[in-house]
């Protein structure tokens, strides 16, 4: 075929990403090539909606979070006027990052170098010794001249998502029916609001940041690649009580055949984003009935019913979000290079929810995504060999048909045939290559 | 005092002969040993933070309870664990042995350093940290009550999950 021969042999000069997508196969350049990932940078992170953090990591004003969006470091703030803002994390002088840290509180900001400094809106406060710049092209006295907003930033019930293109798609358009899994891990709050706890893992996989996302939506590989860790808990659970509900009980049901994760629902949204129900059950006894009264007390029967029901295992806003509202966890990828993505790993309690919940929910990022998981700790190995295998070079094509005759069109959205279907996948694929191929 | 009399007093020299027999059971990949070495209610516990103080509400590098850690074990010594081909090797060095007393529940605590070298796959991951081991008991029949793990990295970006312990 032309179309795999030009995508094999072609030089970085007339690379074609359309090539590269078929309607049921990838070519595996889309996942280890480095000139692919420097033109996602371009145009999906430097285009799309990337999420940024929570506005419950930065409280009181002066507060700050440092991450990246696409290859630019940025300043999440909560400035005096109560709003947040997202920066760029670079002085306008000479380029130094100006927050060095994570997250802390700062007020102003002030570069080390020059000691120039910052509002938590980027607003230019000073220049020490303003003298020397009389006559030059620099106003030293305008505020203007301080730390870049970001273009775009939109504020989604506490979620933070940050733009580089000053043009697009608004958040809403961008978000389409992939809005309903982020906002029911926010309606699943008795008080109405989601809140971090703590700060975020951070976890680097050595492999493609596709390769990831493709696998949140793959049910069937939790049969084989979870199936030790899953035997591994059942056979605890057997012989010992359990003392901490969320970890190994949760755990022990990844090891279902793979008829089990065919019943789940799974739809794939237009721009790549996708949802899956959970099946792990949700929590029962007195504080589960204690929370299911005060959801009913916030929202009414009928409302908090249909939150309740609607309940989902994974969910990706792509390209960055991947979320687990029955785990009460999110993962947000910050690609590094071709072979190397960065996780920053969340996890959330429900506010009004009993405390039992939050419990609940650490020993669940415990077990499922800390830096000594349990669950990861086989996934990292299927992702390592997926890229391992995708960079040889004799055969192209990834395969992702299982499905693709069962697919069930709902609105804009498709519904897998059942819960194996690679549906998400190629869907997700579709996205990326309308990214890749926009003018 | 009758309690002062039950408590715990170790040596340094015996606080070590515990540490190092501790020590090579992982590094023998003798999980079963290792675990028995923690009373029924014992805990593991690598915080996230150098600050962090409360494992039940704070997220954790690593908090196992008993069964956590029999659960653990039992996918390390499982031979198709997907994570463990090829398995993890590990050899520990402990050091800087300190036995500092008694604490209101009468646990024995005793403070020391390590370095861990783990190898998996061709890639050598080095962990260095310090223990803080809470032990109750007799002298011939100490068990760990708490152990926690102070990583220096804790919060640091880690490209390996940790699967065998520290």
């Amino acid at each position: 075929m032309t179309v795999a021969t030009s995508a094999r042999d072609a030089s970085g000069a007339d690379l074609d990403p359309a090539s590269l997508v078929e309607a049921e196969r990838v070519h595996r350049r889309a996942y280890v090539d480095p000139e692919i990932f420097e033109l996602e940078m371009d145009l999906i992170f430097g285009r799309s909606w990337i999420y940024v953090g929570h506005e419950s990591q930065i409280p009181q004003a002066g507060d700050y979070f440092t991450t990246q969006v696409g290859r630019q470091p940025v300043i999440m703030t909560r400035h005096t006027d109560g709003q947040i803002y997202v920066l760029e994390n670079r002085c306008p002088h000479k380029g130094a990052l100006v927050c060095p840290e994570r997250a802390g509180h700062s007020r102003p900001f002030v570069c080390m170098y020059h000691g120039w400094s910052f509002d938590g809106d980027g607003a230019l406060r000073s220049v020490p010794a303003r003298s020397g710049y009389e006559g030059t092209s620099f106003d030293p006295k305008d505020p203007a001249n301080g730390l870049k907003q970001l273009p775009r930033v939109q504020n989604h019930r506490g979620f933070i998502f940050a733009s580089l293109a000053a043009d697009g798609p608004d958040f809403k358009t961008w978000a389409g029916k992939g809005l309903r899994g982020l906002d029911n891990l926010v309606d699943r709050a008795p008080a109405g609001e989601v809140e971090v706890i703590g700060d975020c893992y951070r976890t680097v996989q050595n492999n493609n940041w596709k390769i990831f996302l493709d696998n949140m939506s793959d049910g069937m590989h939790t049969s084989f690649v979870h199936n030790q860790m899953a035997k591994a808990a059942q056979k605890t659970i057997a012989r010992t009580a359990v003392r901490r509900p969320g970890g190994l009980d949760v755990a022990a049901m990844l090891a279902g055949e793979p008829e089990q994760m065919a019943r789940m629902d799974l739809v794939a949204h237009p721009g790549g984003h996708f949802d899956m129900v959970a099946f792990a059950p949700p929590p029962s006894g007195p504080d589960a009935d204690q929370y299911k009264a005060s959801m009913e007390a916030f929202h009414g029967k009928e409302r908090a019913e249909a939150i309740l029901k609607e309940s989902y295992h994974s969910v990706l806003m792509f390209p960055t979000l991947v979320m687990q509202q029955s785990l009460q966890q999110m993962r947000v990828i910050r690609p590094i290079s071709a072979n190397k993505t960065l996780l920053e790993i969340w996890v959330f309690c429900l506010k009004g929810a009993p405390e039992s919940f939050v419990r609940r929910a650490v020993t669940g990022g415990n077990v499922g995504n800390s830096p000594s998981n349990v669950v990861a700790a086989d996934d990292f190995e299927s992702y390592y060999r997926v890229h391992a295998g995708l960079e040889s070079p004799q055969t192209d094509w990834v395969l992702l048909h299982r499905g693709a005759r069962q697919d069930v069109p709902q609105g804009s959205s498709i519904k897998g045939g059942d819960g194996n279907s690679e549906v998400c996948m190629r869907n997700m694929f579709h996205a990326w290559r309308d990214y890749m191929t926009a003018q | 005092m009758s309690t002062i009399e039950q408590t715990l007093k170790l040596t340094r020299s015996e606080a070590e002969d515990l540490l190092f027999r501790q020590a090579e059971y992982l590094d023998s990949r003798d999980f079963n040993a290792w675990l028995d070495l923690f009373t029924d209610d014992g805990s593991y516990w690598i915080p996230h933070r150098p600050t962090d103080t409360d494992p039940e509400t704070q997220m954790s590098f690593m908090f196992d309870d008993v069964p956590m850690m029999m659960a653990r074990c039992e996918r390390l010594l499982d031979p198709r664990t997907m994570g463990q081909l090829p398995p993890t090797r590990s050899s520990h060095v402990v050091s800087n042995v300190q036995v500092l007393g008694t604490n209101g529940d009468g646990e024995l605590i005793v403070r020391s350093r390590f370095h861990v070298t783990q190898f998996r796959r061709d890639t050598l991951k080095f962990y260095a940290g310090a223990y803080t081991h809470h032990l109750v008991g007799s002298p011939d029949a100490v068990r760990i009550q708490r152990q926690r793990v102070d990583l220096i990295d804790c919060d640091g970006i880690h490209d390996t999950i940790l699967q065998v312990y520290l």
